[in-house]
């Protein structure tokens, strides 16, 4: 019995043991799974730890999303993480990422972003602290995330709120690959591990926007300050605040330096009475007062000052008043500018002006005279040609009376001798003076049509132009015949010109004169003149062509210069053609030209008819 | 120029990089410009192909050979993670290289090695030290292979095997092995090391029998159907939290089986061989094991014991010590069991294990990884193992 007992006791002890042996070996299970769990926090810890140091030290926050994201890998477990930064625009595009070992992936990746209209965003920007779209989920809205992202589940945490996420941080696996790594699900284990990190991450960021701005409202502050110091410091102008009692309290080295003092702090120290000891003129001051009082500022108030030195200058103070919340008076600030160069600069721009005047006027003066004596020259050189055809007129007029000179001698001898023979009858008498009249009157015409051509100017008038061309030919007529030219005459209807007669007898002349020259000279078989008179539109043509060879072309470009004869020192002056030229264009508008026919030179005269 | 080795680990996660910055660090470790044979383990959160091809590229196509695990070992360091790659670069006048591979373990495991045996023959020679192989533990009956292996070579003394089993960290459901350029599963990745050296080794395990024996009743091969009378998963679901429903890889980490060791074994390895179950089927209610086990078999559930483990670590470099004789290794390869990582130790305790074991060996490179079973010779015969560790150095 006792050895039974012993047995069931033993039993019952074994199967105790047995049970607490079981118990054991589930908890040492227990425990190995949670020192495993315990290992991977510590690890997970001090990563963190390690990372919070590397970018608390850090001021980059691009430096902060790489690593951040190459902790979400190497720490982590995840497969692939993404981070978007917030553009100007609003939207989100990538500025880091990790996981991505396909090149192409990686390119097409970085280049995504995220618009804030997103619905999948709404949760977040809601306020949610993430999002979690698992493998399983099936929301439509998500899957383009998932092709675009190349993740199949993942993550997604705002993080710096600025109020909007300043960034989003996007973590996940790809569906051929999540069995490798940390699985996206709203279990504790990953969601403490992304808490802490985003936690910390999102700080940094809040501090990196924190320390940004005010680093950036320093700087500007710093600028600000800058600019302005070195706008006062710097200023050509004077820039000066003042008590109303006349002390300077601040003022910039230009004022000083152009008062005469070598420092602003001098000028302070010794200036104790603006008006009275720099105005040249104190009632200036009083005025300037009274217009600050009267308007609160002033501006380009034109003053002399006086220097340290005693000399004066000119300058221009703007000055307004600066007044406390009640309305009194602080001080004065404002702006002198030196103006003593601008002042002697006006002075010598009156005195320019002045001479500028005078020497215009003398101009002027000088210009009429000058074109008087050109035109006088002018006057002078028709003058001159018309002297010279008077000559030849005479030349012909002598010619012409030599023939008629001789038969009256010859008739008043007659008259001797018949008288003498006593054979004198009054049939004789009376038909010798009846042929000695004719002679004369042959003889008066001739002096006529000298006279014609040659009476005083009568101003310009409207005149058929076949007169003074019939008239013209008729008096070289003897010349003409005498060196057996011929004269071949068209007119097709009666043209007129309105213009000045004389002159326009003395381009004829001159032309027909130079033609009988030039056929005397070169003597062809059958000299001849041929004159046309035509109308051509509104305007009068007369051409004058000979048959004498025509003008060598090295010279027709020359005939019509001032000047310019080929006729010898005794014949020609060279100022007949030029003065042609000159009467028919300057003096009636036409035109004059020269060129070479088939077998001569034509001269054109091409003037506005009268009508 | 004798023997230059260096060893380089990247915990990166982009393969090509990782693969890089491991290889390199090798080189420069061993100052080798270009190595005569590469040893690579990895993990399997990367694209292996990438991996080995980056590698691969960095030591100028190299012989390379290896495998995956669930972790990687090198000096200093023990990283169980999705994402870690060590490389070792050897570069000799004294030791030579030989790789061939087998990948056909579905043909049967005795004719694979059978096939493995037709290659390593001609290449074996007076010198040949060693053979290491590196097969997928998802599928692996060593027994068979060994005997196939062993029976094709016809050697008087077998020749030493050592090696790990491939992991795939419970993830895919493949493992992978490397032969030069290549990557594949279901496969043996072997190497001849001859030459002019030796090769020193420990091999011990940290599992102590939980309650009384217990009787295999029903068994084919390295299935175990019942144990007791009652299906082997029944027999074991008092020892685990929630049954043996999903947490089957943490069950099988914590508890083990343990078989007599033959007795002339028992010298050198201790009285117990430890079995990991590998496998389990829920409608049958069996478990495999990485070899072959009949009928009548006493077995004993086993725990881990981290005492034994730091101690059998202790004996394991004693025992290099006192093969070595005062020589100093060329290199140390690694086989260590995954249920002796993490899934036992804090981290630092599991490094500073590992210092003590590496400081007591000496100061040479070292590589290796955690692995679903490990092979090593005991008292001339070899064996696989669970929840081990194995020691190789090349002196």
């Amino acid at each position: 019995m006792n050895e039974e007992h012993q047995s069931e006791k033993l039993s019952r002890e074994n199967a105790v043991l047995s049970q607490q042996v079981k118990r054991l070996i589930k908890a040492e299970g227990k425990l190995y799974e949670y020192q495993q769990e315990l290992d991977d926090q510590l690890k997970e810890y001090k990563a963190l730890y390690d990372l919070s140091r590397r970018l608390s030290g850090s001021f980059d926050l691009q430096d902060l999303f790489q690593q951040t994201v190459e902790y979400v890998i190497q720490q982590l477990e995840f497969e692939r993480a993404v981070f978007f930064r917030r553009t100007p625009t609003g939207s989100y595009s990538v500025c880091a990422l990790d996981g991505y070992y396909d090149q192409a992936e990686r390119d097409a990746v970085s280049l995504l972003s995220i618009e804030p209209g997103t619905p999948c965003l709404a949760p977040l920007l809601a306020g949610r602290e993430h999002i979690t779209y698992t493998a399983q989920m099936q929301d439509p809205c998500i899957s383009p995330y998932r092709l675009q992202l190349r993740m199949n589940e993942f993550f997604v945490y705002p993080l710096g709120y600025d109020p909007l996420p300043y960034a989003l941080l996007v973590v996940g696996n790809s569906a051929e690959n999540a069995s490798f790594y940390r699985k996206v699900e709203d279990a504790p284990g990953a969601l403490v591990s992304m808490g802490n990190l985003t936690g910390l991450v999102s700080s940094l960021i809040e501090s990196h926007i924190f320390f940004e701005r005010m680093t950036q409202a320093r700087e500007q502050e710093r600028l600000a300050e800058a600019r302005y110091r070195s706008l006062f410091e710097n200023a050509a102008e004077g820039i000066f605040q003042r008590t109303p009692d006349g002390r300077y309290l601040n003022a910039n080295p230009s004022l000083a330096h152009m008062l005469g003092y070598a420092s602003p702090e001098e000028l302070m120290a010794e200036v104790t009475d603006i008006g009275g000891q720099l105005y040249v003129d104190q009632l200036y001051h009083e005025d300037l007062m009274r217009q600050l009082d009267a308007c609160g500022r002033v501006d380009g108030f034109e003053t002399q000052l006086c220097r340290r030195d005693g000399t004066t200058m000119w300058v221009s103070i703007s000055i307004r008043q600066v007044c406390d919340h009640e309305g009194s008076v602080l001080l004065y600030e404002g702006m002198v500018e030196e103006i003593s160069k601008r002042k002697e600069a006006e002075n010598a721009l009156r005195e320019s002006e002045r001479k500028y005047r005078q020497l215009s006027e003398a101009l002027e003066q000088r210009v009429k005279e000058t074109v008087d004596e050109l035109r006088q020259k002018d006057r002078m050189l028709i003058m001159q040609g018309r002297q010279a055809v008077l000559g030849e007129m005479l030349s012909n007029i002598a010619h012409q009376w030599r023939q008629p000179l001789n038969l009256l001698a010859l008739l008043a001898q007659d008259l001797l001798l018949t008288q003498k023979k006593h054979m004198l009858t009054g049939e004789l008498i009376e038909s010798n003076i009846g042929k000695t009249m004719e002679i004369i009157r042959q003889m008066s015409k001739t002096i006529d049509d000298f006279r014609y051509f040659f009476r005083p100017d009568q101003g310009r008038q409207l005149f058929r132009v076949k007169e003074p061309l019939e008239k013209a030919l008729s008096l070289l007529e003897g010349s003409f015949s005498m060196h057996g030219i011929r004269i071949e005459m068209a007119a097709t209807g009666d043209p007129t010109i309105d213009g000045y007669l004389s002159e326009f007898i003395q381009v004829l002349l001159n032309i027909l004169i130079n033609a009988r020259d030039a056929l005397i000279e070169r003597a062809p078989r059958n000299p001849r003149i041929s004159i046309r008179l035509f109308s051509e539109g509104a305007r009068t043509v007369v051409s004058i062509a000979d048959n004498a060879g025509g003008i060598p072309e090295a010279i027709i470009d020359k005939i019509f210069d001032p000047y310019f004869t080929t006729k010898g020192p005794e014949q020609g002056t060279g100022i007949g053609l030029f003065m042609c030229k000159t009467i028919i264009e300057k003096n009636m508008n036409g035109a004059l030209t020269a060129r070479n026919t088939e077998d001569g030179a034509e001269f054109r005269i091409d003037v506005r008819n009268g009508r | 120029m004798g023997t230059s080795v260096g060893v380089g680990y990247s915990l990166l996660k982009s393969p090509a990089d990782a693969g890089r910055e491991a290889a390199q660090q090798a080189l420069e470790q061993g100052n080798i410009r270009k190595p005569d044979f590469v040893f690579a383990f990895a993990t399997v959160g990367y694209n292996q192909q990438l991996l080995i091809n980056s590698i691969r590229a960095a030591t100028q196509d190299a012989p390379l050979s290896g495998c995956s695990g669930e972790g990687i070992i090198t000096r200093g360091m023990a990283a169980e993670t999705n994402f870690g790659v060590c490389v070792m670069a050897i570069a000799s006048d004294e030791l030579r290289f030989t790789n061939v591979t087998q990948k056909e373990l579905g043909m049967g495991f005795e004719a694979a090695g059978a096939r493995l045996a037709e290659q390593v023959q001609p290449l074996l020679a007076p010198d040949t030290i060693a053979c290491f192989v590196f097969v997928d533990g998802l599928v692996f009956d060593f027994d068979p292979f060994r005997e196939g292996f062993e029976k094709a070579l016809h050697l008087e003394k077998p020749l030493p095997l050592f090696g790990g089993l491939a992991a795939d960290n419970w993830t895919t459901g493949k493992t992978f092995q490397y032969h030069n350029e290549q990557v594949f599963s279901e496969g043996v990745s072997c190497v001849i090391m001859s030459g002019s050296g030796n090769i020193a080794w420990g091999v011990n395990h940290g599992c102590i029998p939980v309650g009384t024996g217990r009787t295999i009743t029903r068994s084919k091969g390295n299935i175990i159907y019942e144990i007791d009378g009652l299906p082997a998963l029944d027999a074991l679901k008092d020892y685990v939290e929630n049954g043996s429903g999903s947490q089957w890889n943490k069950i099988t980490l914590n508890l083990c089986l343990g078989f007599k060791t033959p007795d002339f074994l028992k010298r050198d390895y201790g009285e117990f061989i430890i079995r990991y179950m590998m496998d389990k089927n829920d409608a049958e209610g069996y478990v495999t094991i990485q070899s072959d086990v009949k009928e009548g078999t006493e077995l004993w559930l086993m725990r881990r014991d981290k005492e034994l483990m730091r101690d059998g670590l202790q004996a394991i470099s004693h025992q290099i010590r006192a093969q070595l004789g005062g020589h100093r290794p060329k290199f140390v390869l690694h086989f260590e069991c995954m249920g002796r990582g993490k899934v036992v130790y804090r981290e630092q305790e599991k490094i500073d294990l590992l210092n003590s074991l590496q400081e007591d060996v000496g100061e040479v490179p070292w590589i290796g990884f955690y692995s679903y079973g490990e092979i090593g010779p005991v008292s001339d015969f070899n064996c696989i193992h669970n929840f081990t560790a194995v020691v190789a150095a090349v002196y």
